[in-house]
């Protein structure tokens, strides 16, 4: 499991400041989806018992009917757990060292990337949309100095107030690994160029 | 004319494959989730609510004669009102 306190590959002095995933709203859609289908098999039942009383009380088909609805549900009840989980094990965690880009496809296939936040370039929020502007969730794009150059938390909530924390952050890792980030970036303007004698 | 049994038979194969996926599904939650109450308390949820079904099926199909047959179209044809 991911333990909070203790991050895989810690950076010592690491402290958790977000963990993110996408808005709950993103899957309201599945959860009517399958919660409809979770419930259909009572509601056919529900159906024939009002409309047509002789096959439930039908020795011979009241069995089938039983055991029918009972693997639809089983298996509609199995999907929505794997959706979910789907849903739940996609997070973003941002440290004040670091950000981890945890993404579940499927059950079998996963991807962890890491971010160090001193390599950060510029930090973008967007909230496209009437239900993003509503319930003020959104895309948040980070660039990066490294071989990855984008990395993309998709329709977490506040974006704007994430962006924000994101790039203090950066600044003040930045200030930490100054040898790393001159390296990456070059020397900034402001910073007086040594003059010969 | 198919015996009930083999309904019998293909509801345990199916509460078989249902319980392996469920199986994977819930290690997956449990060794790559985060350490918090959401989520054991998802896959408690989830784990009871499938034994309690699988549990309350098999309690019922205890019950029932297995030994008859049924003719799974042309007989449940007329009791359909079809």
């Amino acid at each position: 499991m991911i333990d909070a306190h203790h991050l895989p590959n810690e950076i010592p002095g690491e402290q958790v400041v977000y963990f993110l995933r996408r808005h709950p709203i993103t899957i309201s859609n599945l959860i009517i989806g399958f919660g409809a289908m979770l419930v259909a098999p009572f509601a056919v039942f529900g159906i024939l018992y009002a409309f047509m009383p002789e096959v439930v009380r039908d020795a011979r088909l009241f069995p089938l009917i039983v055991i029918g609805g009972s693997i639809f549900f089983l298996f509609a009840w199995l999907f929505l757990f794997q959706a979910f989980i789907d849903y739940y094990l996609d997070m973003w965690i941002v440290t004040n060292k670091r950000i981890l880009d945890i993404e579940q496809t499927g059950l079998f296939n996963r991807r962890v990337s890491e971010l160090r936040l001193y390599r950060i370039q510029d930090v973008t929020a967007t909230v496209n949309g009437a239900l993003h502007t509503v319930f003020n969730y959104g895309n948040v794009e980070i660039q990066t100095a490294g071989e990855k150059e984008r990395f993309d938390f998709e329709d977490v909530p506040n974006p704007n107030q994430v962006a924000k924390v994101v790039m203090q952050l950066a600044e003040l890792d930045r200030k930490e690994h100054l040898d790393e980030a001159v390296e990456e970036f070059g020397v900034p303007d402001k910073m007086p160029k040594p003059t010969v004698k | 004319m198919v015996s009930f049994i083999y309904l019998f038979y293909a509801w345990l194969i199916a509460v078989a494959l249902f319980s392996l996926l469920a199986a994977f599904t819930s290690i997956i939650a449990l060794r790559f989730g985060l350490s918090s109450f959401g989520t054991y308390m998802t896959t408690a949820v989830f784990l009871a609510v499938s034994v309690l079904v699988i549990v309350l099926v098999g309690g019922f199909a205890m019950t029932v004669d297995w030994s008859q047959t049924v003719n799974l179209f042309p007989a449940s044809a007329p009791t359909l009102g079809l």
